[in-house]
């Protein structure tokens, strides 16, 4: 099997091929540089992206895209209808002002950031206008997108389809992982739920054939901002970051896309209300860590997850 | 101290008594009478016993004594032992066995009698995941 391993969108990022092709290792060396094509369309960080250039046409009517941008864009919407608009592309204002107005490795150094100022709520994703025939997107006045973890996890899933021509494969974008196939000879692949409460630690093992699985999380991107806490998972209706009892939610699904943005549904609506929306949707399959270190998953967890096989042996 | 004192015997007394041993002694003396002339008329009417003699003292032995037991006894001699022993005779090629038991393997643990169900665990080692997922770093 091949391996590579790489910095990219603010993560650290594996790639995994199960072949032992020359053609195989060429192609998982060209990772990292599909990874860096795509952040220079996608991120909000860099002045000189794409997606930079389309927010600053807001309200400036319709902007041609490229492919990549015009797929991110797609799957973000739909992460917002499929959310009932709790994850969308337009909270950016909303994160800027809570602090989140640079890469992570400088928001989240320890230092305070400036104190807080009301934010404004954030724009209707519906206002959004697509044009597939001329592939354009037009924003409303204001608005302005942050693809983040959509970006992210529609990268990996790429990434890994196009590996998957040579063979099975894994890529693993800071902890959102997508899976082509299982491994030559018919293992799945293992996949370890990092414990929010005990770093480095695996709260649970899961076997994976194809698919995606996601975690989202406080437990890391916060920051102080003044004499209040701050993190990255924005709570739509309030404008603010989530006030949820939800420390970290792991969720595995039939594509990443979908993990990811269940995972994220899931931090918002906190223990009762998140385990509805999983509960309800059988294809999906949750584990959360509640801020007092309950552990809640949903029964359908258990086509994943790996257990010690115990041996029942009757005695007569 | 006061000595009792024997009464005397009466005359009517005396001549009870006189008359009760005379009685008696008539009676015996009549009884032995009687005894002796029965003994004397059978002696005459029965020649075979007037000529029997009296044995008077213990018999003498005279003959010299079997043969069978002065010899000393016959003593019987014992079977050897291996005789009884012998081992059975071999199978004949053509004998079947039935229900043969299965073969035991020579480092079969040995079984121990439990009173519950068992559990046991298999010995699956913990699979080492290759990623991890966790919230975006």
């Amino acid at each position: 099997m091949q391996s590579i391993t790489f910095r990219a969108m603010g993560c650290q990022m594996h790639a995994f091929l199960d072949s032992e092709t020359d053609d195989a290792t060429a192609l998982i060396q060209s990772v990292p540089r599909w990874f860096a094509e795509w952040e220079r369309i996608l991120s909000r960080f860099r002045t000189d992206s794409e997606l930079s250039a389309l927010n600053r046409q807001a309200g400036k009517g319709w902007v041609r895209v490229s492919p990549t941008l015009w797929e991110v864009v797609n799957d973000a919407l739909v992460a917002a209808r499929l959310s009932d608009g709790l994850v969308t592309p337009t909270v950016l204002p909303v994160m800027e002002m809570v602090g989140y107005d640079r890469d992570f490795a400088q928001v989240g150094n320890g230092e305070s950031v400036a104190a807080p100022v009301a934010a404004p709520p954030p724009g209707d994703w519906r206002a959004i206008r697509l044009d597939p025939g001329r592939r354009a997107v037009m924003l409303p006045p204001g608005m302005r997108l942050d693809l983040g973890g959509i970006a992210k996890g529609w990268a990996a899933e790429r990434a890994a389809r196009r590996l998957a021509r040579y063979g099975p494969a894994l890529v693993d974008a800071g902890g959102d992982i997508a899976v082509r196939g299982a491994r030559v000879g018919g293992e799945p692949w293992v996949v370890g739920v990092d414990d929010p409460l005990r770093p480095g630690e695996h709260l649970a093992i899961l076997l994976l054939s194809s698919g995606g699985v996601a975690t989202s999380g406080r437990d890391l991107r916060r920051w102080r901002q003044g004499d209040v806490e701050r993190h990255h998972i924005i709570d739509p209706r309030t404008g603010a970051p989530a006030q949820t009892d939800i420390l970290a939610a792991t969720v595995v699904a039939p594509s990443l896309h979908e993990a990811e943005v269940a995972a994220k549904v899931v931090m918002i609506l906190g223990r009762l209300a998140g385990m509805q929306w999983l509960n309800a949707r059988p294809w999906l399959a949750g584990l959360l860590v509640t801020e007092t270190n309950d552990i809640l998953h949903t029964a359908t967890l258990d086509r994943y997850i790996w257990r010690e096989r115990v041996l029942e042996v009757s005695h007569e | 101290m006061a000595q009792r004192s024997i009464p005397s015997r009466t005359p009517a007394q005396a001549i009870k008594a006189f008359i009760s041993t005379a009685a008696v002694a008539a009676t015996l003396s009549g009884w032995a009478l009687l005894a002796a002339q029965n003994r004397a008329a059978a002696l005459q009417s029965d020649p075979l016993l007037s000529t029997l003699p009296v044995e008077t003292a213990q018999p003498t032995i005279t003959a010299p004594p079997p043969a069978w037991l002065m010899a000393p006894p016959p003593i019987p001699t014992l079977q050897p032992l291996i005789a009884v022993v012998q081992p059975p005779a071999p199978l004949a090629p053509e004998a079947v066995v039935i229900n043969p038991a299965p073969p035991v393997s020579a480092n079969a643990p040995a079984l121990r009698d439990v009173s519950a169900p068992v559990t046991v665990s298999q010995p699956v080692q913990r699979p080492v995941p290759v990623v991890t997922t966790r919230s975006s770093r």
